[in-house]
């Protein structure tokens, strides 16, 4: 594969695919930022992180087949699967501390180290998320950058479960609205 | 009735694709998913949505690509080889090898010709569409994993290049706490190759172009280290 640096993302995954490492370092070149980002704000901790990007890549090159262009951009997919990774590694912390009878890693947000990983959103971004209700943007933040799940949302807000859910759905729903017409994607 | 799952999902849907579910939440989610392109849709889209969010900047340091330590030297090692110990290999292995004799090799390939063109392959590259491509690929090795009685249960395409594609015939659904795993068969190793679930759709995998066969289990949702069931169905293969 000659030109990677010009080549499309889905063209790297294929070169992925026939075990073309160079394909592969090109990815990570340009996204594996976005994925360390993500992942470091919900696990407060940029340590777990790199971890989490490793666990990435490794998941690309041995099953390229996991990215489907049909089923989102390659951004997406591998932003998927770091904050999956993320969530885990939060909550087998959250298991061993309870077990341990130690403080809530989600209380990390506010550790010295969740103050230096706090991270810059886009304004398109910002301006997005200024488009919701105090509500959905709680909840969107506390269930996505604080890998709670919606049960826990509910008890920290306060909330009914099934508001929680509701908000998040509609949520997502009010900010795709808003960066479509911001003209704002994934796409590489 | 469906009607009323299929409403109860859909108030999962932007939790799920936040990972805000529990674990037996996430699983009635994705069984639902595999039949409602709908649903599926909305998913994909809260997906894309949700990557937007992730934070543009940081103060991290992104360790650079040959810091990662990332495993590429054998990139056909997708699974680590098992080494059964003894005691633990089921009894069905034994007789693979004997079985091995009687049966017809499989056409060697060389090298699968690859299109460099890739913004052509790019339109097709859908996991079915690709394993379509493969199984009508003359340079193929192409497999039918057969039941004792010589049902065909599924296809198997093996590009020269350790690519492999799975593809369902007529596969019976298994419970949700259950899940086929398909096995490279090499000597007195069982490799894992895929963990294909318990209603199978078209797969990918990789395997070592050296093996000699497939087999395919049932075993508990997630898969095990090391087959511990009779094989529902086999394939063999020997190159010429």
């Amino acid at each position: 594969m000659p030109d990677r640096q010009a080549a499309s993302d889905a063209a790297l995954m294929l070169a992925v695919g026939r075990s073309d490492q160079e394909a592969l370092e090109e990815i990570y070149r340009r996204h594996a930022g976005s994925v360390l980002n993500l992942a470091a704000r919900v696990a407060g901790s940029s340590a777990l992180a790199e971890e989490v990007v490793q666990d990435v890549f490794t998941t690309v090159w041995k099953s390229p087949a996991t990215f489907d262009p049909a089923k989102g951009s390659l951004r997406t997919l591998l932003l998927s699967i770091g904050h999956r990774r993320a969530v885990d590694v939060v909550r087998s912390e959250v298991s061993r501390k309870r077990r341990e009878g130690g403080t809530d890693v989600h209380s990390q947000s506010g550790s010295a180290e969740g103050e230096v990983l706090q991270m810059l959103q886009a304004q398109h971004v910002q301006q997005a998320m200024g488009a919701l209700s105090d509500g959905e943007r709680r909840a969107i933040e506390l269930a996505y950058f604080g890998g709670h799940t919606y049960r826990e949302v509910a008890q920290i807000l306060d909330e009914p479960e099934g508001t929680v859910k509701t908000r998040i759905r509609a949520g997502l729903r009010r900010l795709r609205t808003e960066m479509v017409n911001a003209g704002v994607n994934n796409e590489n | 009735m469906r009607t009323s799952q299929h409403e109860r999902i859909q108030e999962l849907l932007g939790v799920y694709a936040a990972d805000a579910v529990e674990p037996s939440e996430a699983k009635e989610v994705e069984r639902h998913l595999q039949t409602c392109a709908e649903c599926q849709a909305e998913v994909t889209e809260h997906r894309e949505t949700l990557a937007l969010l992730a934070p543009a900047k940081s103060q991290l340091r992104l360790p650079a690509f040959n810091e990662l330590g990332l495993d590429l030297s054998t990139p056909l090692a997708s699974v680590t080889p098992l080494r059964a110990p003894k005691r633990t290999v089921p009894a069905w292995t034994m007789s693979v090898a004997a079985a091995l004799v009687f049966l017809v090799a499989a056409v060697a390939v060389t090298q699968a010709r690859r299109a460099d063109d890739l913004s052509t392959q790019l339109a097709r590259s859908s996991t079915a569409a690709v394993a379509a491509q493969a199984l009508a690929d003359p340079a193929a090795r192409r497999l039918t994993l057969e039941t004792e009685s010589g049902e065909a249960l599924a296809d198997v395409a093996l590009l020269a290049d350790g690519r492999g594609y799975l593809v369902p015939r007529d596969l019976p659904e298994l419970s949700a706490d259950q899940t086929y795993q398909l096995w490279a068969l090499k000597g007195p190793e069982r490799t894992s190759l895929v963990v294909a679930g318990s209603r199978p759709e078209v797969l990918a995998f990789r395997a070592s172009p050296d093996i000699d066969g497939l087999a395919l289990t049932q075993e508990v949702a997630g898969g095990v280290p090391q087959p511990t069931k009779n094989p529902v169905a086999v394939a063999f293969l020997r190159a010429a």
